[in-house]
């Protein structure tokens, strides 16, 4: 019963749209529709998308199993928690959450006060037309309230290695993520159409930085889960489904710098207005990457090629549209010259470089597909080939951030920079000294990248004593607007030296290990106690005992599992990770070497991944300068 | 062609992902660490989009097998490389090999790097 | 002018990803086709040699690899069976027992011309396979002409029969 309401409030949702699709059909070839009050068309639309969502949700809470969706992704032994977040899951209720942030942004903007009320109505007409052409594309194809018969009594169960608090927050935060690109759209189009150029970058930035925001949060959740949960240290993989969420992401934040001069420059301006429509197109695209079964990814939910093709015409449909209304701006004559050795300079080497890694890793990872159509040859892209690409292009791109920040707009004198800049420069050739001795022997690549990495955090810091002497103590205030860039690239350097010294100076022991073994990394002991067996709500699991002492003292005790869950007969490994600033101790329990009568040697693998808690600090320097300049643009519209 | 999956027996969920087994580790260290770096350039061939050197998978298996065995032997990267690339094409290898068909790949990015500080740069 | 390039390009994008959603990405096309017979030095039931020397004479070849504890083959079986009353069939085992395959071969009969245990899955390797069952139909002249992927069913028999007689 509840589930029929749940597909009754749907179709309304479908209906009610399908309104504004026509008025935005009907608006191509002059004609005018206003059957539709659209601001009263978006609360409704949210409301019903709610409501639908609320009754799967409900569904899932009771295991109602005779709905087909409940019966492959859950199970009655599944804790509360996970039949909640299991909702989303799997294809279909993750679509109706796609759903229903689409409808949720739309909601938003349209509590917003605008003076033009004309502009305001024709962003919600395209927004509910964006929703009236996923709804049907969840009606049509994936259909989350699909009843099977005879209704079945038990679930095939979720699987277990989205049984995980941080894989039930990821979806969310990523979808708030991609979605929140579509109002994005909306408003650059109404503006487009509109010729209206005055306040439409002030009632675009909020949006921007608002998902942007929840994107890096997105991002940055699902490699910290990948991190702690597939066992063995990997956070990111160059994997079809991450790349989709990293190239929206990437436009995004050139987006947030072309922002900056888009009052000014029309280069700038339409750079932004072209990424405002990009970063959307980029969204759909990876959501048809995604779910479409035409890439090969550790991602993959259920393919379908037949949902494949209704995406494909969506995103066609969608980019086609967004793509013809940006050619109509793209006469308008640029004006300045812009000099290399200017911010606006600097701002361009960031664009260039971050949308060349954008092209790269967008042609990376689609090259598989056009391959095998264009040349009948299969082949791979994978890690390898995005991380040579990915050095070259990100050395001048971080030498860029390290300077930028001081060089002046219009344009600048090299002599004059350098002794404005004296300071610093003594500063950096002495940090890179430093970090150079420290790694010492090391990797060549390390040393270059902990060298950049430390350099952008020392230069940010000083930017931020700059700050602070050049504002008086009252008014200085957490909306000073140096600040979230401060923090933005000071998180960047963070997140280098992460992702340096967990990748290549990681430290790796495997090895059967008999009890009372120790094993030595790093300057730790690790003592092998046994393994026992431990019952979990719907599990049972393995769990390895291991002492760590560290110049002979007992600082811990650590506890890997491998989980075999009663439902599915399937198996996750639960690394023991031991973090601290300098580096994580993680632990995996392996198998029981059969070929040991004793049975009393396992395999262990232990590894010390240096500085990886700095790349999910970093996430938070990167949120909260996303956040500080979000309410930024908030406070000042006011 | 969905049913030639459910067929095809030795098609792995890659939750098990694992790595390499302590008895498959050299004992030449530096002989390991090259096993390492080669597997890592090696796709398993079953499974969704890893590498030889961290699947669970039988053939991962193998042919980490093969390549310590080939290391053993005094073959160099490269020669071990194209000993698996011959006998699986370029779906076994993450890094597509240079091509008058692949070139694309490797160029793109370049060319529309220079056609950005054209953009932004030329003189106006 | 611009309106027709940005469509054109469109389209073909749009063509390029419709078709890629036909093509199965898992499917790997086998690197040996048109190539020699790799060499292989296996041993049988009774310890006795199979190597590529046995596959050196002229006539049509079909090699299949299998073993008993993979179900497709359990399927594909009485396929070969009814094939090796035409053509020569051989067959190299994927890590298994002379006990499981000799009661494989008594419950279901044996196809197979010769046989050869591949314990290590080295042999495996030398042909390229990745997955269990496979079929490699190889020619007169001794090149492999064709990889089938997968058991072989009534859906797909009278392909291979086919291939098998255009070869002739």
């Amino acid at each position: 019963m509840i589930s029929e309401f749940g597909l009754i409030s749907l179709g309304l949702v479908l209906v009610l749209t399908s309104l504004s699709f026509a008025k935005l059909v009907l608006s191509f070839s002059g004609k005018s529709l206003s059957i539709v009050n659209e601001v009263k068309s978006s609360w409704l639309a949210f409301f019903l998308t709610l409501l639908s969502f609320m009754c799967l949700t409900y569904s899932f809470i009771i295991s109602d199993f005779s709905l087909e969706v409940i019966y492959k992704n859950s199970n009655s032994q599944l804790p509360l928690i996970y039949k909640i977040t299991g909702v989303w899951g799997n294809h279909e209720g993750s679509i109706l959450l796609w759903l229903l942030v689409m409808t949720f942004f739309g909601f938003l903007f349209s509590l917003n006060n605008i003076k033009d009320k004309e502009f305001k109505e024709f962003v919600l007409t395209i927004q509910n037309s964006l929703i009236f052409l996923v709804s049907l594309f969840v009606v049509i194809t994936s259909n989350p309230f699909s009843r099977d018969f005879p209704p079945r009594i038990e679930g095939a169960d979720l699987n277990p290695l989205l049984q995980d608090p941080g894989l039930a927050i990821h979806p969310p935060f990523l979808y708030l993520g991609y979605v929140g690109f579509s109002i994005v759209y909306s408003i650059t189009l109404a503006v487009i159409s509109n010729k209206k150029n005055s306040d439409f970058i002030m009632v675009l930035k909020p949006w921007i930085f608002i998902s942007w925001t929840f994107l890096t949060i997105g991002i940055g959740l699902g490699s910290w889960w990948a991190y702690y949960e597939l066992g063995w240290g990997g956070f990111w993989f160059w994997d079809p489904v991450e790349n989709a969420s990293l190239l929206p992401w990437l436009t995004a934040s050139t987006l947030l710098h072309t922002i900056l001069l888009a009052r000014k420059n029309q280069l700038f301006y339409k750079w932004t207005v072209f990424l405002s429509i990009f970063t959307f197109i980029l969204s759909l695209l990876g959501t048809f990457l995604v779910r479409s079964g035409v890439l090969v990814s550790v991602h993959a939910f259920a393919n379908d090629p037949s949902r494949g093709l209704f995406i494909l015409i969506l995103l066609f449909i969608i980019s086609l549209f967004g793509v013809i209304k940006f050619l109509s701006i793209i006469d308008i004559k640029n004006s300045k010259q812009i000099n290399l050795l200017s911010r606006e300079g600097v701002i361009s080497i960031n664009n260039i470089f971050m949308l060349s890694l954008t092209l790269t890793v967008l042609i990376g990872t689609v090259y598989p597909i056009f391959s095998n159509v264009v040349f009948d040859k299969k082949l791979s892209v994978g890690a390898p080939f995005f991380n040579s690409i990915l050095s070259p292009i990100m050395i001048p791109f971080i030498i860029g951030m390290i300077v930028g920040p001081f060089i002046k707009w219009g344009r600048d004198d090299l002599k004059f920079l350098i002794s404005r800049l004296k300071n610093l420069i003594f500063l950096l050739f002495f940090a890179s000294m430093f970090f150079w001795y420290m790694n010492f022997g090391g990797p060549i690549l390390s040393i270059v990248f902990f060298v950049l990495g430390g350099c952008l955090i020392l230069s940010s810091f000083y930017e931020f004593f700059l700050l602070l002497s050049r504002t008086t103590k009252k008014r200085f205030s957490i909306s000073n607007k140096g600040l979230a860039q401060i923090l933005a690239h000071m998180g960047i350097g963070i997140l280098i030296i992460g992702i340096t010294g967990s990748s290549i100076l990681k430290e790796e022991r495997i090895q059967f290990q008999k009890i009372d073994e120790i094993i030595r990394i790093k300057n730790y002991d690790v003592k092998f106690l046994g393994v026992k067996n431990v019952e979990g709500t719907n599990y049972i699991s393995k769990m390895g005992l291991f002492e760590i002492s560290k110049n002979g003292q007992i600082i811990k005790l650590m506890q890997p599992e491998k989980r075999f869950y009663n439902s599915g007969k399937q198996v996750t490994t639960e690394a023991a990770i031991s973090s601290s600033l300098l580096g994580d101790l993680y632990i995996a329990l392996g198998d029981v070497n059969e070929k040991d009568k004793e049975k009393k040697q396992w395999t262990t693998r232990i590894w010390y991944n240096p500085y990886t808690i700095w790349i999910w600090i970093s996430v938070l320097f990167l949120a909260a300068a996303g956040m500080i300049s979000f309410t930024n643009t908030i406070r000042l519209k006011k | 062609m969905r049913i030639l999956f459910i067929f095809f027996a030795i098609f792995v969920k890659s939750s098990l992902v694992l790595s390499v087994e302590p008895d498959e580790i050299l004992s030449d260290l530096n002989l390991e660490k090259r096993a390492k770096i080669i597997g890592e350039q090696l796709r398993c061939l079953v499974c969704q989009n890893e590498d030889i050197q961290n699947s669970n998978a039988d053939v991962a298996k193998d042919l980490r097998r093969l390549v310590r065995k080939l290391l053993n032997e005094g073959k160099t990267n490269k020669d071990i490389i194209k000993y698996v690339h011959q006998r699986y094409g370029d779906f076994v290898l993450f890094s597509p090999p240079v091509r008058f068909d692949t070139i694309a790949l490797w160029l793109t990015p370049l060319i529309f790097i220079f056609v950005l500080f054209f953009i932004f740069f030329r003189k106006r | 002018m611009k309106y027709f390039i940005i469509v054109a390009i469109f389209l073909s994008t749009f063509t390029l990803f419709y078709k890629g959603l036909k093509n199965d990405p898992k499917v790997v096309p086998s690197n040996l086709i048109s190539k020699d017979v790799p060499n292989f030095s296996l041993k049988d039931l009774n310890g006795k040699p199979f190597s590529n020397q046995d596959l050196s004479y002229k006539g049509i070849k079909i090699v299949n690899f299998f073993a008993s504890w993979c179900p497709p083959c359990k399927i594909e079986h009485e396929h070969l069976v009814n094939l090796s009353k035409n053509y020569d069939v051989y067959g190299i085992v994927k890590k298994d027992t002379l006990d499981n395959i000799n009661l494989w071969f008594k419950k279901k009969g044996n196809p197979y011309k010769m046989i050869g245990f591949d314990n290590d899955g080295l042999t495996s390797i030398e042909w390229g396979v990745y997955g269990l069952p496979e079929t490699f139909i190889i020619s007169k002249s001794g090149k492999i002409i064709y990889r089938h992927i997968g058991p072989i069913t009534e859906n797909n028999i009278d392909k291979i029969v086919d291939i098998i007689d255009s070869s002739l």
